[in-house]
């Protein structure tokens, strides 16, 4: 489509300003990790790594770290089992209540996180402490995995869609067993949508916190949960604008990464 | 007399309320080039794909080579099928492709190169091991499956619509092709189509189908020359039925009658007619010139209407297209009419 000068510089303009509003703020707490004043004056007073080494040396934001990552890995563990299954299962049988399963698996990425997390709150304490069951990592990873589950499905139903069964038909058709046919031929090529899916929700998990407030014990503090409670102590702003800083990085990565994963394919075909 | 390559008996096939297949007797003896053609919906694919094994028959049996391989999957059939999407595993080479059913039987890994690589050469595609299937043509991936096909030496190998997704100058050299290799080979092949055409160039045999039965088994010259029913009559070839009092006032017989287009005569109304032959006058109602011959169209006056096609040795479009609106008489050799059930 030809569009005229004007109409194209506003129109880039307007993406540069939308852009700007979302990615300027990261750049700012990103250059600031490495900003000498501690009061984030501007322009920088200078270059330091202090922040960076306090926040390294910090056992609240290690501990933090490393819960988080197990809640993540947790949740992205049974994502992977059930959205592969469920996905399967939509897409390779029929059966009664198909479409409302399908939506029933779906909806918890649109629900609001809010209501998810009342309504595990008041569950898990229902049914888990008459079993002597406190809150604790496993309720943060069965609720994240509610909503993780929904990335993995979606990205395996769209590969098994996009295959179609022939394949698999013409492996047992050239004599192997249903077995061989899923380790030569179905598990390849579903392989980088279960690594775009799995990647996708642990980015989700990893960064949860409406969820996380409602679901963890006393005991647990993820990553998100230790910045929220540190972030209006003046002393420890410099780390939390470090932790911000590496949290970008961190989810940036397998966010291109799975991009690029259920892209590339869909682009080699 | 050995047992047949396929032998298929009583064999039924409902999918919930629908009767795909209802009851389909046929014998396919071994090398031979056998065609199943029907429109779709016909139940030709359901048959393959029963003896293929990916379909269970509700009732009746399949037997390969004289044993009964109805409750076997399809991996434990000496068959072998070339998908109409071919369905090549797109993330392996097209060695590895052909190299697939080898691999699972655990035949041993030089052997396994060699045949495969003898199986690339016998469709011609040498110097294409290392592609993978989305970096080829149409046509050559059409090739990779059949060699990923024969290079098990089936007993039987099947083949849904293999020419369906080429183009019309492809599918020609394909036709020819095929033909060459199963040749070659010398194992059974047994092809749906829906494309007469191609039925009728290709094969051995031919059985026509229609609303999932056999309507009539023959070879190609059978099956056009002398069509069972109207149903074969119609689907392969044009049809030209003669029925009703238009039997009675020409034929002077009662029943349905049909005459291929090509076996009529255009002629003046005057023109004498031989003691071996009937004829009919009629008005032409249409020309339509296509080259090499000219196709008419005939009001019959005792009522009806017969197509005929006439080579066009010594005339040219100008000539034949002044003959619309005239009074004709189409004649023809009583040995190419032939009575069919209606």
């Amino acid at each position: 489509m030809n569009l005229s000068r004007t109409a194209r510089t506003t129109l880039w303009a307007a993406l540069a300003g939308g852009l700007a509003v979302v990615y300027v703020p990261l750049l700012i707490v990103l250059l600031n990790s490495f900003n000498a004043d501690r009061t984030f004056g501007w322009p920088p007073a200078g270059f330091t790594l202090r922040w960076w080494e306090a926040a390294w040396n910090s056992a609240g934001v290690r501990d933090a770290l490393w819960t988080s990552l197990q809640a993540a890995l947790g949740a992205t563990a049974i994502a992977l089992v059930l959205g592969t299954m469920v996905a399967f299962a939509i897409q390779r049988h029929s059966f009664f209540g198909r479409d409302a399963v399908s939506l029933l698996i779906i909806l918890p990425i649109a629900l609001p996180g809010i209501v998810t997390g009342i309504a595990l709150n008041n569950a898990f304490r229902t049914v888990l402490e008459p079993f002597g069951m406190g809150l604790g990592m496993f309720t943060v990873i069965v609720g994240h995995a509610t909503f993780c589950v929904v990335t993995v499905y979606n990205n395996v139903l769209a590969r098994l869609r996009r295959l179609g069964s022939s394949v698999e038909e013409a492996s047992a058709d050239l004599g192997a067993d249903a077995f061989t046919t899923f380790r030569l031929i179905t598990f390849p090529m579903i392989r980088s949508a279960l690594l775009a899916g799995g990647l996708l929700a642990f980015a989700l998990s990893f960064d949860e916190i409406i969820v996380t407030t409602f679901t963890a014990g006393a005991g647990v503090k993820t990553l998100p949960l230790w910045i929220f409670e540190n972030l209006f102590r003046p002393n420890q702003a410099p780390v939390v604008n470090v932790v911000a800083a590496a949290l970008i990085i961190l989810s940036v990565v397998p966010i291109y990464l799975a991009q690029r994963l259920s892209g590339g394919e869909a682009g080699a075909r | 007399m050995s047992d047949p390559a396929v032998r298929l008996s009583g064999l039924r096939k409902s999918f919930g309320a629908v009767h795909a297949v209802t009851g389909v007797d046929l014998d396919i003896a071994d090398g031979e080039f056998f065609a199943m053609l029907g429109p779709s919906g016909s139940g030709k694919t359901t048959v393959l794909r029963m003896i293929a094994g990916f379909e269970s028959p509700t009732s009746g049996t399949v037997e390969l080579g004289g044993v009964d391989v109805t409750r076997l999957a399809p991996f434990e059939r000496d068959v072998n099928t070339v998908f109409q999407d071919y369905a090549l595993f797109p993330h392996m080479s097209v060695l590895d492709n052909v190299e697939y059913g080898l691999r699972v039987k655990r035949v041993p890994r030089a052997e396994r190169r060699e045949r495969a690589l003898a199986a690339l050469a016998s469709v011609r595609l040498e110097g294409y091991e290392r592609r993978r299937p989305g970096q080829l043509s149409g046509g050559q991936r059409q090739r990779v499956a059949l060699a990923r096909a024969l290079v098990n030496r089936p007993r039987v190998l099947l083949l849904d619509e293999p020419l369906g997704a080429l183009d019309l100058k492809l599918r020609e050299e394909m036709q020819v092709e095929l033909k060459s290799i199963q040749r070659e080979v010398g194992i059974t092949f047994l092809f749906v189509t829906h494309d007469q055409e191609e039925a009728l160039t290709m094969s051995d045999r031919v059985a026509v189908f229609d609303r999932g039965r056999v309507e009539q088994v023959g070879t190609p010259a059978e099956i056009y020359e002398r069509p069972a029913t109207a149903f074969v009559a119609g689907f392969v070839g044009t049809s030209n039925l003669i029925s009703g009092s238009a039997a009675q006032a020409v034929l002077g017989r009662e029943g349905t009658f049909s005459v291929r287009p090509e076996k009529l005569r255009v002629a003046a109304l005057g023109d004498p007619v031989d003691g071996a032959e009937h004829s009919a006058t009629g008005t032409v109602s249409e020309v339509v010139y296509a080259g090499p011959a000219t196709r008419f169209v005939v009001e019959l006056d005792a009522g009806g209407r017969l197509i005929a096609l006439q080579q066009n040795l010594q005339v040219s479009s100008m000539d034949v297209m002044g003959l619309r609106g005239t009074k004709v008489r189409l004649v023809w050799h009583r040995r190419h009419e032939f009575a069919i059930v209606s």
